[in-house]
């Protein structure tokens, strides 16, 4: 019983820290077949 | 019928809580709230539920080293009272169980500690357990009697690896708590080593009290005693202390000295008069002595954040 609660306890942490891991790497934009103008980069302004 | 079943059964087969006593949970609460501190005092926020995950990791490092000390040591366990009734030589578990769960959790603790925070805190919390299993266990603690003095370095570490996993790298500050952990470590054990009289004579682990004598052991106590006050009140200058601290240190530091030369000035007979009460609160009393400095530095850094000091 008590290495039962251990494993789900262990897998309550890796689940945990995955998510808190990958919200930490913020957005992340990158270009893909759907064309996203926010990606883009800038054009120069003449 | 059933009650004698299950009597037999609790006798003869490890239960869960047996292969958690292999970790040493009292020297991992002293672990886990140092390394606490160490991870909330230093200067790089941490998110909370990594900081959850690395005090843990660093936690069950701390019970890995426990493990193994234990499958070392199961010889002189045995012949000590005190740690007679451990797992291994009472024979709820063996020692090879011992080894592999102290060596599992060894490797475990690093590699999650590391994903988790840093890989400077993990190489850091691998160098603690090589330290405390190898070469306190393995070789100090039968082959000289500065065992306590520098084997102390592996419960010292703590603090540091937490302030490591907020920030990736060693600082002045995380060395100052590994060095108050440190300095404390010997008048704490030569004290317990005072009052457990013939323990360690019959387990031939070359104690101070074994081959200096007691009275040499009382005069060494003091004189470390005064080099911790002096460095614990110093470290309220350090950047990570505060008006909280200092009163906590001075007020501390007077009592323990006090309690020190309370110690010195006694001999056997005077000790064997009252059961070594002296000793056994001075021994009590540095627990709490340990706590509350770094008790003291976690409120200090909470009133920071808070803006109460600025």
């Amino acid at each position: 019983m008590g290495l039962l609660l251990v494993l789900i306890a262990f897998i309550g942490i890796v689940f945990g820290l995955t998510v808190v891991k990958v919200k930490q790497l913020g957005a992340n934009q990158s270009f893909d077949r759907v064309p996203t103008p926010s990606a883009a980069p800038a054009e120069d302004s003449r | 019928m059933t009650d004698l079943t299950q009597d037999m059964a609790h006798e003869g087969e490890a239960q869960f809580g047996d292969y958690f006593a292999l970790l040493k949970p009292r020297v991992m609460t002293l672990v886990v709230f140092t390394a606490f501190v160490g991870l909330l005092v230093a200067p790089v926020p941490v998110h909370p539920f990594i900081g959850f995950c690395a005090i843990l990791f660093i936690a069950v490092g701390g019970g890995a080293s426990g493990a193994l000390n234990m499958w070392w040591d199961a010889d002189i366990d045995a012949v000590m009272r005190r740690t007679s009734r451990r797992p291994i030589p009472s024979g709820r578990v063996t020692g090879s169980e011992a080894l592999a769960i102290g060596l599992t959790l060894s490797g475990f603790s690093v590699v999650m500690l590391g994903l988790a925070t840093n890989w400077a805190a993990a190489a850091l919390l691998a160098f603690t357990i090589f330290f405390y299993a190898v070469v306190y266990s393995m070789w100090l603690k039968r082959s000289t009697p500065q065992n306590i003095v520098i084997g102390g370095a592996a419960g010292a570490f703590p603090p540091m690896i937490g302030w490591v996993a907020a920030t990736g790298s060693i600082s002045v500050e995380s060395v100052l708590m590994f060095a108050l952990i440190f300095l404390w470590t010997p008048p704490h054990f030569w004290a317990l080593a005072l009052f457990m009289r013939s323990d360690y004579d019959d387990a031939g682990v070359p104690m101070l009290t074994v081959t200096h004598g007691r009275p040499s052991t009382r005069r060494h106590i003091f004189v470390y005693t005064v080099i911790l006050a002096v460095f614990a009140v110093l470290l309220a200058l350090s950047p990570i202390s505060g008006p909280v601290y200092l009163i906590t240190a001075i007020a501390l530091n007077a009592w323990f000295v006090f309690g020190a030369w309370r110690i010195l000035r006694r001999d056997e007979t005077d000790a064997e008069g009252d059961n070594y009460l002296v000793e056994k609160r001075f021994f009590r009393f540095s627990l709490l002595y340990l706590f509350l400095h770094f008790g003291a530095l976690l409120v200090d850094a909470a009133l920071l954040r808070l803006g109460v000091f600025a």
